[in-house]
């Protein structure tokens, strides 16, 4: 479909994933067993349902990695170069976005954010780009601290804030 | 006029000043706005303890900051604690709770100890009953242990290895019986529980159990205190608070069980902050909206602060460690 | 009934002021921002504004809050349509088919259906907690562990169906939603289970942080890889497409009646707003006459979750106010502020302070209907919003996410888990895993497990419990029906097709 090269068809995506969830159901039954898993006079324990989830996850896991994987495998398309640039494109920023906010604050990263993911990333005019920039932040500035009276993480900015 | 006492008034001025502004340097008041974090769910006692201070401040005006309160009742209430302790030194940030504050730790593997968490006051003591549905075979508590040494009785209570509980565990020691303990989210359910006949009996403090019992779907049995309830006005039509007989009088040894509910400060503030806050809450705890709480709730007005409420959290937490060792329930 | 009534006509008396009438309305508006706003919910946006009433009547303050919560519930469709983001909880099975429907340039006729939808629901609950109020409250009572669980059995066989796709691929997303769900204190043993000693996972994984991270930044991921579903819709802001929607409307009365009952039903009983609509939409895919493609933008795919979603909501109110006990997350923060204005819950309060009670039952047939107004003045507004280039509306869905994840709980944590649901949803949304049946086993899960576990010790460890007494036995039963139906047809179908061939 894709004239772009591809980097993970869904053969292995499939496989992958199995992994992942198998994976998922060998924490939980780890996590379980901390517990007791048997059956009192008086109901199921703690573990009882936990563990036989994660059994069933793991089991469930096993079947969809020997059916994806060997006895009915696509070998279709599933991420080519394109998409996976496209989709670090995305997320990449986003993650950079969250871990900002944890020091500059949220409002101060959502500005920011969004001049580069839309003016750099997206190429939108950067005149543009900076005034809806701007006027999210300080949307969102006044909804949260004024509306709702809900304080977010202001990073640096803060003491500036408490002033205004 | 000779220049020497307007001297000495300038230097006494001055000396004032002085004075004056290092009690001001000395003291602390909140510069930003300050958050209450309840360490329960929407609409439990915990809650309503927190708004009921909140709205006590805002009315009368006892800090010059916004309040903030957020629900932080996640693990029954180990959210909350978590979250203060992630902020040491923070006079802005405020822990409502009770003693799941030493209780948790006992029972369950959380991140902090007893002494995390800077305890600022005890304001009010919530008191435990026995209730009963109304249609039960037994109409006292002794016929209710009677009862109990024939056969399976069931009682609910809110959470598991927590306050109501341990109660639970207590009563079946002194009374030498074995119940049948059945959990629910919260005292409310239990409530409910009870009203449907689902259940033979609970633990609910007084304003748990209040609406039922006004409506005849539940009874009270005894409460589990040293003395008799304040009297205030008549629940039912023949009975009040007061009427309630003491478990202790009723062939049930348990002397007292209460739950405080007390507000405390992340480890590692000033000294500064926790006076400040206990000053404040202090001046809470004399208006007449507070007593107006204490007596809807049925609870009994103390105000503990400093070494007596540390004294007390240390005394209550080792009585009941003794229980939880009986029970098993100590986390390794 | 009739005395009822009188009382009702009281009740408008008090409620017909207006000063009554402005906060109606300024609650709704402020509700559907707090709708509109995944992370925030009716349950915060009610307790944010909670300290603003401790200096007012009783009577007005619940009627400003409970005018936020039909708002939030509202305006959480509006997210659900447009963006497939469910702004509230129960809003999630609103995206099955809305967001379908507004891809298609139908977004105005979708969000047009869900309100008509939703305020209809509405009143038929308030409707019900005025005629029926003292009848249902007995019926609430018959509920007991043993009930609660039977119920949330049949909400889920109800919804789950193997039909199509890979069964197994969708055990596996039960399997995540239930193990999700059991993350943190366990209610029945106080013991603290799969949180792996991280301290950040006693309180739990938040439901609203995993369907944020789902339906949002798997969905923004998904959209990534196929530019082309990301072109602006070109949507048609005229009031005609309104107004003949509107005019078709009344053509579903049978889904709308249908979901309108679930809703009562699971709003009196233990369900919730977020498991009458799954069960709703459920039932409605599973009885609607000429193998409509649901999932794929039909019109009752919309109006059935909306109905349930709504009646659930107004008709929660009677339990919280008869017998103190609240069947949705917001309910319990009414009651709440019921306590703080002094007032006490349960089967007194309506002799006691019968102003307060029909007050508020008048306000619910007020507020509700400017809830619907101004909801239906917003569409063209929103409908707008799609076609802002994909370049623009893609980084502001992500900022929302990033802020709605961080108001779920303040918890830096959470954005972690939040970047992280995404990659699972991204994986499971492309990989053909049903993603539903997750969320449904989330809201479920633990519920189900506290409600079982009671069960077994109110019996003693006895499994026949659940088919001893009339109701639990009877919802028992229906459960058993829903889960073999699939079967049965199968049977019938190969039975057909024997018979053709001979």
């Amino acid at each position: 479909m894709s004239d772009s090269p591809q980097i993970l068809n869904r053969r292995a995506a499939e496989i992958l994933f199995s992994l992942i969830t198998g994976a998922v159901g060998i924490a939980v039954i780890k996590g379980a067993l901390e517990m007791d898993v048997g059956w009192t006079s008086s109901g199921p324990d703690a573990g009882y349902f936990p563990f036989r989830v994660g059994l069933i996850i793991l089991a469930a896991s096993i079947v969809n990695l020997v059916q994806r994987g060997f006895l009915k495998p696509d070998d279709g398309d599933y991420i080519s170069r394109k998409d996976a640039k496209a989709m670090a494109l995305f997320f990449i920023p986003l993650v950079g976005l969250a871990l900002a906010s944890l020091w500059l604050g949220l409002y101060l990263a959502i500005a920011l954010y969004l001049v580069l993911a839309i003016g750099l990333i997206g190429k939108v005019a950067w005149g543009k780009a900076i005034t809806i920039a701007l006027t999210t932040s300080v949307a969102l500035y006044m909804t949260f601290e004024f509306l709702f009276n809900l304080p977010l993480p202001k990073g640096p900015l803060g003491p500036l804030f408490g002033v205004l | 006029m000779s220049r020497a006492p307007s001297i000495l008034f300038g230097a006494m001025a001055l000396a004032g000043l002085s004075i004056g502004s290092q009690a001001v340097a000395a003291d602390w008041a909140p510069s930003k706005p300050v958050e209450f974090v309840v360490t329960a769910g929407a609409g439990g006692g915990t809650d309503i303890f927190t708004r009921t201070i909140q709205s006590i401040i805002q009315k009368n005006n006892l800090i010059n900051q916004p309040i903030v309160v957020t629900l932080k009742g996640g693990g029954s209430g180990a959210e909350g604690f978590v979250y203060g302790k992630s902020s040491p030194g923070d006079g802005h940030r405020l822990i409502f709770g009770t003693s799941n504050e030493w209780l948790l730790p006992l029972v369950a593997k959380v991140a902090w100890k007893r002494e995390d968490f800077v305890p600022v006051a005890a304001m009010a003591f919530d008191e435990f009953i026995l209730w009963t549905r109304p249609d039960a075979p037994w109409k006292t508590a002794k016929d209710y242990v009677a009862a109990a040494k024939a056969g399976a009785v069931k009682m609910g209570g809110s959470q598991s290895k927590d306050l109501d509980e341990t109660l639970v565990k207590i009563f079946e020691k002194a009374a030498g019986i074995k119940l049948i303990y059945i959990p629910f989210k919260s005292g409310g359910e239990a409530a409910v529980q009870l009203a449907g006949g689902h259940i033979d009996s609970n633990t609910n403090n007084p304003a748990e159990n209040i609406g039922q019992w006004k409506a005849g779907q539940g009874v009270p049995l005894c409460v589990f205190s040293s003395q008799r309830l304040a009297a205030g006005p008549k629940v039912t039509d023949t009975m009040g608070w007061s009427d309630i007989p003491l478990c202790k009088d009723q062939g049930i040894p348990v002397d007292e069980y209460k739950m405080p509910r007390a507000v405390y400060l992340p480890g590692g503030v000033s000294p500064e902050m926790t006076k400040f806050w206990v000053d404040v809450l202090q001046k809470a705890f004399n208006t007449p909206e507070w007593k107006e709480y204490i007596e809807r709730t049925s609870q009994s007005a103390n105000f503990l602060s400093g070494k007596a409420f540390a004294d007390y959290a240390a005394k209550d937490e080792e009585r009941t460690r003794k229980v939880f060792d009986d029970a098993g329930w100590l986390v390794k | 009934m009739i005395e009822n009534f009188a009382n009702l006509f009281t009740g408008f008396g008090v409620a017909l002021t207006p000063y009554h009438i402005a906060l109606m309305f300024a609650g709704v508006a402020f509700g559907l921002v707090v709708g509109v706003l995944p992370g925030l919910g009716a349950p915060n946006g009610v307790s944010l504004l909670l300290p603003l009433t401790f200096a007012m009547d009783p009577v007005a303050a619940i009627i400003l809050l409970t005018s936020i919560y039909w708002g939030a519930l509202i305006g959480g469709s509006i997210t659900s349509i447009l963006f497939n983001i469910p702004g509230e909880p129960s809003s999630v099975a609103t995206t099955f088919d809305g967001y379908p429907m507004a891809r298609q340039g139908k977004a105005t006729e979708a969000l047009t259906l869900a309100f008509l939808s939703a305020g209809f629901a509405a009143l038929v609950g308030v409707l019900l907690v005025t005629t029926l109020a003292k009848s249902v409250t007995q019926f609430a009572l018959l509920f007991s562990p043993i009930e609660y669980f039977a119920v949330f059995m049949l909400a889920f066989a109800s919804f789950v169906a193997f039909g199509g796709g890979s069964p197994f691929k969708t055990i596996v997303s039960i399997g995540l939603g239930l193990s999700f769900a059991t993350v943190g204190m366990d209610t029945i043993s106080g013991s603290v289970r799969l949180t792996f000693d991280v301290p950040d996972l006693i309180k739990g994984i938040s439901f609203l942080v995993v369907v944020i991270g789902f339906y949002g930044i798997g969905e923004l991921l998904e959209t990534m890889q196929e530019p082309l579903a990301a072109k602006p819709v070109a949507t048609r802001l005229d009031w005609s497409a309104m107004m003949r929607t509107a005019r078709e409307w009344p053509r579903y009365w049978l889904t709308l009646i249908r979901g309108t009952l679930v809703g009562c039903w699971m709003g009196i009983a233990p369900g919730g707003p977020t498991a009458a609509s799954f069960m709703s939409y459920g039932i409605a895919k599973r009885f609607t006459r000429g193998n409509k493609p649901f999932g794929k933008g039909v019109p009752e795919g919309v109006i059935a979750p909306e109905t349930a979603d709504h009646s659930a909501g107004t008709s929660a109110m009677l339990p919280m106010l008869a017998l103190g006990l609240p069947s949705s997350a917001t309910a319990a923060v009414l009651l709440g502020g019921l306590m703080i204005w002094g007032l006490t819950p349960g089967p007194m309060l309506f002799k006691e302070r019968p102003d307060f009670v029909w007050g508020l039952i008048a306000s619910m047939y007020l507020s509700n209907v400017a809830a619907v107004i101004l909801a239906l003045a917003s569409v063209p507004l929103f409908a707008r919003v799609m076609s802002v280039p994909f370049t623009i509306i893609g980084p502001m869905i992500g900022v929302v996410c990033i802020i709605s994840a961080w108001t779920v709980s303040g918890s830096s944590f959470d954005l972690l888990l939040l970047f992280i649901f995404g990659i699972l949803g991204f994986f499971m949304k492309t990989l053909n895993y049903p993603i539903a049946p997750m969320i449904l086993a989330m809201v479920l899960g633990d519920r189900s497990e506290d409600a079982f576990r009671q069960s077994m010790l109110l019996s003693q460890g006895s499994l026949t419990v659940f088919f001893e007494r009339p109701l639990s036995a009877t919802l028992s039963v229906l459960t058993i029906i829903f889960l073999a139906m699939p079967l049965v047809s199968l049977l019938r179908q190969a039975f057909k097709r024997n018979a053709a061939s001979t």
